[in-house]
């Protein structure tokens, strides 16, 4: 067959199969996924003491253009907008920097973060996709061992267990809260191995105490 | 083909931006299963009524890893299925094939294939209408109210006045479904016999609506239960004596066309998947 169009770009090709990657997740909680190598590198500092989850911020920075907006948390702190990674980010996608309650996007750095996610917004009852999407970056996912959370609802067989390894107790209980259905936070959480775990609103999320 | 016209498309013929668009709304609609989620639908260059809600979301997932089938009416080989599969094979390069199982993706109108899907294929269906409401309420904006607040009465009196008394069939072709016991969503336009594959599903089916412009979802394991009453359950097309005259499967759906010969015709039932059919004649014929 005659071809008529051009091969991806590497950045599109990475944007496509990060999708793929992304709604296989999230269609099925509970499995874990791997992102593909981010296309680019040399992302800005999240603080002093801590460099991006390049992996992270690619997955997230596939969705984002000019139409939708975005927010970013550090240790348990938003960050500003004129925060270098933020207009690193904005630079290359057009997305705007807003404030939490209006972030079509939200990119929690690290797991203590997961205090802030009330402010997130969860959508209306007419328009719950008007809702945010959230990637968090943790240490670790881990599948076998360790268990510390069982998943069940659409996407699941019957239960999927999964273990977010160094996690505080209050962390995993605010990543386990959800809100009422239809209304919800869309989550991605995403290790330091590029491993994707997708929580979507309708995944009910039980504690395992150790 | 020169240098010219190689670059005169994007890679699977949406920009970037418009498949961006897609690919956040149909992470909403795997999130919200059963809710139709409005997107902006583009204008493609092929002609309205061939589906271009189903096409739109074909072109912003495909990757250049994907193996793809398209089938229309059940079959790989009728107009728009050809012209689709090239349309999607031309500005992409991708493999493509009539076999359900090498697929991993498949575009589809009015059928969901025979063979069982797996978990890493993608269906996707073109959709006329979406809203199951426009039986009762046609404004749309109405609809959303009822939909957001489960406000579904209205729906099953509609059904039950007549599907159950008067006897009316249409409504039975076009089937509602409860997803996830919380919205209700149209099965246009796959038959009742394929509704139950929808329900606990190894696979994702995306759905798109280009003229209604909307997107939608039932991913894997969902409960999609049809709207249906004690003295008048839920049943599909199947008759118990069916067969097809090709393969002689028994539990498919059939189409039903004229044979003309010598003393006028008769009508004959085959496999409306007719890449199933042509399968199980050729592993019968192997035996032989
Ligand atoms: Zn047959």
């Amino acid at each position: 067959m005659t071809q008529v169009a051009a091969q991806p770009t590497p950045l599109e090709r990475f944007n496509g199969h990060a999708f793929r990657v992304l709604l296989d997740c999230l269609a099925r909680p509970g499995k874990i996924g791997q992102l593909p190598s981010p296309p680019f590198s040399g992302a800005p500092s999240v603080s002093n003491s801590k460099e991006p989850n390049l992996a992270a911020v690619a997955a997230c920075m596939s969705l984002l253009d000019q139409t939708v907006s975005f927010v970013q948390a550090v240790d348990a702190d938003w960050m500003a907008a004129d925060h270098p990674l933020t207009r690193w980010i904005t630079l290359r996608t057009n997305a705007r920097a807003v404030a939490p309650a209006l972030a079509d996007f939200a990119l929690f750095h690290d797991p203590s973060c997961l205090a802030l996610i009330g402010e997130l917004k969860a959508g209306t009852l007419l328009e719950p996709e008007h809702s945010c999407t959230l990637f968090v970056c943790v240490p670790g996912i881990a599948v076998d061992a360790d268990v510390t959370l069982r998943l069940t609802g659409p996407g699941i067989k019957d239960v999927a267990g999964v273990g977010l390894p160094g996690l505080t107790q209050p962390e995993l209980v605010a990543l386990a809260q959800r809100r009422p259905f239809p209304l919800g936070i869309d989550i991605f959480v995403i290790d330091q191995h590029a491993r994707c775990l997708g929580l979507p609103r309708t995944t009910q999320i039980e504690l395992v105490m150790n | 083909m020169s240098e010219k016209i190689d670059q005169l498309y994007n890679f699977a013929l949406l920009d970037e931006d418009a498949k961006r668009e897609i690919r956040r709304k149909l992470l909403k609609a795997v999130a919200l299963p059963g809710h139709l989620v409005p997107f902006a639908s583009r204008d493609l260059p092929i002609a309205r009524g061939w589906g271009t809600g189903g096409l739109q979301i074909t072109l912003a997932i495909i990757t250049p890893d994907d193996t793809l089938k398209v089938i229309d009416q059940g079959d790989d080989e009728s107009v728009n299925a050809v012209n689709l599969r090239r349309l999607i094979g031309r500005t992409t390069g991708v493999a493509t094939t009539t076999d359900t199982a090498s697929a991993s993706l498949i575009q589809t109108r009015h059928r969901i294939p025979e063979e069982p899907l797996r978990a890493d294929q993608i269906l996707v269906l073109q959709v006329p209408m979406a809203d199951p409401l426009r039986w009762v309420e046609p404004n749309l904006e109405r609809a959303t109210a009822m939909h957001s607040e489960s406000d579904y009465g209205k729906m099953w009196v509609y059904m039950y006045e007549s599907v159950v008394r008067a006897g009316d069939l249409r409504i039975a072709s076009q089937y509602p479904v409860m997803v996830n016991r919380r919205y209700l969503m149209d099965t246009t336009p796959i038959p009742r016999w394929d509704v139950p594959k929808l329900h606990m599903a190894e696979t994702l089916y995306l759905f798109g609506a280009g003229r209604e412009k909307r997107i939608y979802a039932v991913p894997p394991y969902t409960l999609v239960e049809p709207l249906q009453f004690e003295d008048y359950p839920f049943r599909t097309e199947y008759q118990p004596d069916q067969r097809c005259a090709r393969c002689g499967a028994e539990q498919v759906f059939l189409t039903t066309h004229f044979v003309p010969d010598a003393s006028g015709g008769r009508w004959v039932s085959t496999c409306s998947d007719a890449a199933y059919c042509a399968k199980r004649l050729a592993e019968a014929e192997a035996l032989l």
